[in-house]
């Protein structure tokens, strides 16, 4: 009888690669409770400070408000939702159907799925230096929140667009001729059959197209102007500004957002997961 | 029985359906896209297109001057070492999660919690490095409090600070493709190796790891892209290394529009390369719907 | 002589280093011809998963002489694969051991066993070439270049596939790939061929070829073949030994015809072909020579075992082939009226479906036209052709009538 040692010693590697991947995160929510102004361990106290504390309270900098007191923040956070939120509605709203169309051949079906691709593959530089040019050539002035959203869209959806593909019930077009041949018409095959069967896939378009939105920085900064979303806000403070546990308290709370939409996302789209991923 | 508008639009409905999402990528992907590569023809401070006005010049002055080349290798050595270097760390990792977690709800769990994390904002993700590497980071503190050092390393604004940092950044990169070549092994293959005289470290090297290869190239080309892209790392972490992204970056904030789309030419050229390259080897259309 | 060349190739042309004692006494023996290429003895295997636990193998035990083709036959599930498997090295078993060549394979890793293995679906390595799937074996064992390119070539010669060695798997068809994969495991030169299920996804014509092949590549090469098998014919057709096997236990060993036509269970008798059964109790018993009373009349039959059954509830079994239809009352030999309900066409045999008391017979024969469906015709068949069946299964528990006309 062969012992498996390699399960053993893969197992320890593979938990300690795991460390190394989180430890910096963990660092960063532990620290974001950090009283003080240094980022560095150690916690001498413990506060809620950079979450809460009123203007003043730290000192006159506006920097050194907590997050939620912070008009910046709050105007960054209320940017980045609405972009998400927008972003995944509108994701869903085209990137289902086009799932949808997939299933079927046409013309042009290889070169669209590569060119859906090429929008989550392509360097964020490239696409952002491309959006601002095709922006200031169409004339547009000023930029905002609505010059930010296409962009956002053509980088979001392909993932969601290639998990909902992977995910499809192969059968789902059998189904469908099925419903057809015994007498509905095509409405009511789409909203008893085709919709139910795809409702988890909906949603999942939904909320990975948010979360990825929510994290974008390299193609945002360059067609945003004012606070513009949350990891732009961050960067440009990063770049100006000497560093506050505040950015952690920022960091903390982005991550609590994505994480939390995608735990419910996950939960919906594993019950009758085939496989993993 | 299916009306004759039904009949079109079944027959015609789906490239309905997926006119939208055409309309989106070409307005706001491909047509930027050419927008850049235009303008790379032209000079100054100009934004707009000026077909009367296109050169190469840009191009000369950019392929003749030494510090593009300087730039380049420092991007290409960066980005080189992230790629093989994140592959040599996930390797173990994803074989073990392939072949050695049999619950396949368990592989789902733990690459759920890791793609969640891949999701946190950008910039968390490298500003979660100062406790650890800057100044008064745990590793100075330790070091110093274990003697070896008496001043306080400058970890932090250097090419390994970049190189850490990236490493972290890119690991779901090569992780999930490297786990789904992996996972799609038939494990007979390894049987019958091992029954016809391979030793298990045998097997795997002629035939898991050769078969997973196709994977791993994915993966590498997705590390290697995003390096590139990537200015926002090396602006804040990486000293005064110059990258291609940076580069792109610089030009464009300072207005000189037709350089930085001349820079992103070249990366748009080298990334188009190396993305058809893992298209072709990897077959993803078939995974993806046929 | 083959037993003198493994001890001389042990002895130096191996790595692998013997124990004193007991291993180098089995090989001795071995040149002596004594040993079994196969022993197994009293094999358990659970196969877990979270808390449930099922059998597999309950403690079976087996021998495999040297040079013989032998079958393991049963239903899915029996353990046929499960065996073939411990056997290979790719599953760990319970409690137990197999030996091979006389010696226990319980610690020995698979590459260490002198074995080779054709698997069920042939796991043609899809990033070889032809030729790099055969040599892979020999390469393993560190052999050099020239040796492996004419054991290739002999090998894609004897399987029937000359030249095709730079040709890759997706090119080749199902049969093709087949060969290949046996080649393979050929050109290892084991001790014993392990052959998973291996006509099992052919098409009907291809079989029966492969089959022939199978049996003339075994002669030339000597070596002792172990395969697997759910499908009756193939395990009859093939097997120098055959084993029936069924729910991790063994019902039968023999050679085919002896399982055939003398075989020890229900199941048995079932599984290697058709057969009629109806339950009776034993009215008599003379040696081998019963007289069994059933349902449907009283019949003369035989008992190849060695028990009393006089007052017991047996089954008592006949073949469609022995029946003879519409014998008149000079037959001398066992018979019943029945009524015929259908039949089936098979172009060079009928099979005739009867009824008799809600009780189904089967009779085959050779196409003729004087019965229609409704008539009443009586069937016979010779006394020393009715086999009386005492145990349903080896596995004990199991009643007779439930076994016969099923639950």
């Amino acid at each position: 009888m062969v012992k498996d040692k390699a399960k053993v010693v893969l197992g320890i590697y593979t938990a300690l690669l795991l460390a190394f991947f989180l430890a910096p995160l963990a660092m960063v929510v532990i620290l974001s409770f950090k009283a003080g102004a240094s980022m560095s361990f150690p916690i001498e106290r413990f506060s809620l400070d950079w979450y809460f504390a009123p203007p003043g309270k730290l000192g006159t900098g506006g920097f050194r408000t907590g997050i939620f007191y912070d008009p910046y923040v709050i105007e960054a956070v209320k940017n980045s939702l609405t972009v998400g939120i927008i972003t995944g509605i509108l994701a869903f709203a085209i990137g289902l159907p086009t799932a949808l169309a997939f299933r079927y051949r046409f013309v042009g079906r290889d070169i669209l799925f590569y060119i859906i691709l090429t929008g989550f593959l392509l360097p964020g530089v490239i696409m952002g230096l491309g959006a601002v040019l095709f922006y200031k050539m169409i004339g547009v002035k000023e930029f905002s929140l609505w010059t930010v959203i296409p962009i956002h869209l053509i980088y979001t959806l392909p993932f969601s667009f290639i998990l909902v593909l992977a995910r499809f019930d192969p059968m789902l077009v059998e189904y469908e001729k099925a419903a057809r041949a015994l007498g509905a018409s095509g409405w009511e095959v789409f909203k008893k059959i085709t919709f139910p069967l795809i409702k988890t896939e909906a949603l999942a378009f939904f909320i990975f197209s948010f979360t990825l939105s929510l994290g974008e920085l390299l193609r945002t900064s360059y067609v945003i102007a004012g606070t513009g979303t949350i990891p732009t806000y961050i960067y440009n403070q990063m770049s100006v500004v000497a560093p506050t546990p505040k950015w952690y308290a920022m960091g903390t709370i982005t991550t609590a957002i994505s994480f939390g939409v995608l735990l419910v996302g996950a939960l919906l789209l594993t019950r009758g997961a085939r496989r993993a991923f | 029985m299916p009306s004759t508008i039904e009949k079109l639009v079944t027959k015609y409905g789906k490239y309905l359906m997926i006119t939208p999402t055409v309309i989106v990528y070409t307005l706001f992907l491909i047509i930027p896209t050419a927008t850049l590569v235009l303008l790379s023809f032209n000079t100054g401070e100009r934004y707009v297109f000026d077909l009367s006005k296109a050169t190469f010049a840009n191009y000369v002055k950019v392929l003749s001057s030494p510090t593009f080349y300087k730039i380049m290798f420092d991007t290409f050595g960066m980005a080189l070492l992230t790629a093989f270097i994140t592959f040599l760390l996930v390797y173990p990792a994803a074989y073990y999660l392939a072949f050695k977690i049999e619950n396949v709800r368990l592989q789902g769990v733990i690459l759920f919690l890791l793609l969640a994390m891949y999701w946190v904002d950008w910039n968390v993700r490298s500003i979660a490095w100062l406790p650890i590497l800057g100044e008064q980071g745990i590793v100075n503190q330790l070091l110093m409090s274990l003697g070896i050092i008496q001043q306080p390393l400058k970890i932090l604004f250097s090419r390994l600070a970049l190189l850490i940092i990236w490493v972290q950044t890119n690991l779901l990169f090569m992780l999930f493709p490297t786990y789904l070549a992996l996972s799609r092994i038939n494990p007979d293959l390894i049987h019958t190796a091992k029954a016809l005289g391979a030793s298990p470290w045998r097997a795997f090297w002629h035939i898991t790891f050769r078969l997973s290869l196709s994977g791993v190239t994915v993966g590498l080309v997705f590390v290697f892209v995003s390096t590139l892209g990537d200015y926002a790392t090396p602006s804040l972490w990486a000293g005064g290394l110059q990258t291609l992204g940076l580069t792109v970056h610089h030009y464009a904030s300072f207005f000189r529009w037709p350089l930085a789309a001349t820079y992103a030419t070249v990366m748009l050229v080298i990334s188009l390369i190396l993305l058809s390259l893992i298209l072709r080897i990897s077959n993803i259309k078939r995974i993806f719907y046929e | 002589m083959k037993d003198l060349a493994y001890l001389v190739k042990n002895k130096y042309g191996r790595t692998a280093i013997f124990s004193v004692g007991k291993s180098s006494a089995h090989y001795l023996w071995g040149l002596i011809d004594l040993v079994a290429a196969l022993k197994v003895e009293k094999l358990v295997k659970w196969y877990r998963s979270g808390k449930e636990k099922v059998l597999a193998l309950n403690g079976i035990s087996f021998e495999v002489e040297k040079g013989d083709f032998f079958v393991m036959m049963g239903p899915s599930g029996c353990g046929k694969s499960t065996t073939l498997k411990c056997i290979a090295g790719i599953l760990d078993w319970d409690s137990g051991d197999i030996y091979i060549m006389g010696r226990s394979v319980k610690d020995v890793p698979p590459h260490k066993r002198d074995i080779a293995l054709m698997p069920e679906t042939y796991a043609l390595f899809p990033h070889m070439t032809v030729y790099d799937n055969i040599a892979f074996g020999l390469r393993m064992r560190g052999k050099d270049e020239d040796y492996i390119r004419e054991k290739v070539k002999w090998s894609l010669k004897l399987v029937g596939m000359p030249g095709f060695e730079k040709r890759w798997p997706n090119e080749l068809s199902g049969g093709q790939r087949q060969r290949v994969a046996l080649a393979r495991a050929l050109v290892v030169d084991p001790a014993i061929l392990l052959l998973d299920e291996p006509l099992s996804h052919v098409d009907y014509r291809l079989q029966r070829k492969l089959l022939e092949e199978f049996k003339i590549i075994h002669r030339e090469v000597g070596n002792t073949w172990i395969l697997t098998t759910h499908i009756q014919e193939q395990g009859l057709s093939m097997a120098d030994t055959l084993m029936i096997m069924n729910t991790g236990v063994i019902e039968q060993i023999g050679k085919p015809h002896e399982i055939y036509e003398r075989p020890a269970t229900v199941f048995a008798a079932r599984f290697v072909g058709e057969i009629n059964l109806v339950d009776g109790i034993v009215e008599e018993q003379h040696g081998e020579d019963c007289i069994v009373k059933t349902n449907i009349g009283v019949f003369r039959g035989k008992y190849y075992g060695d028990r009393e059954l006089v007052g017991e509830k047996v089954a008592y079994g006949f073949r469609p082939e022995h029946v003879a239809l519409g014998v008149n009352e000079e037959y001398n030999g066992n018979t019943v009226k029945a009524k015929l309900f259908n039949y089936y066409y098979f172009g060079s045999y009928v099979e005739f479906m009867f009824d008799r008391d809600g009780i189904r017979l089967k009779a085959t024969s050779t196409p003729t036209t004087k019965y229609k469906l409704g008539d009443e015709v009586t069937l016979g068949w010779p006394p020393e052709k009715g086999i009386v069946l005492d145990k349903p299964s080896v596995i004990p528990g199991l009643n007779i009538e439930e076994v016969i006309y099923g639950k």
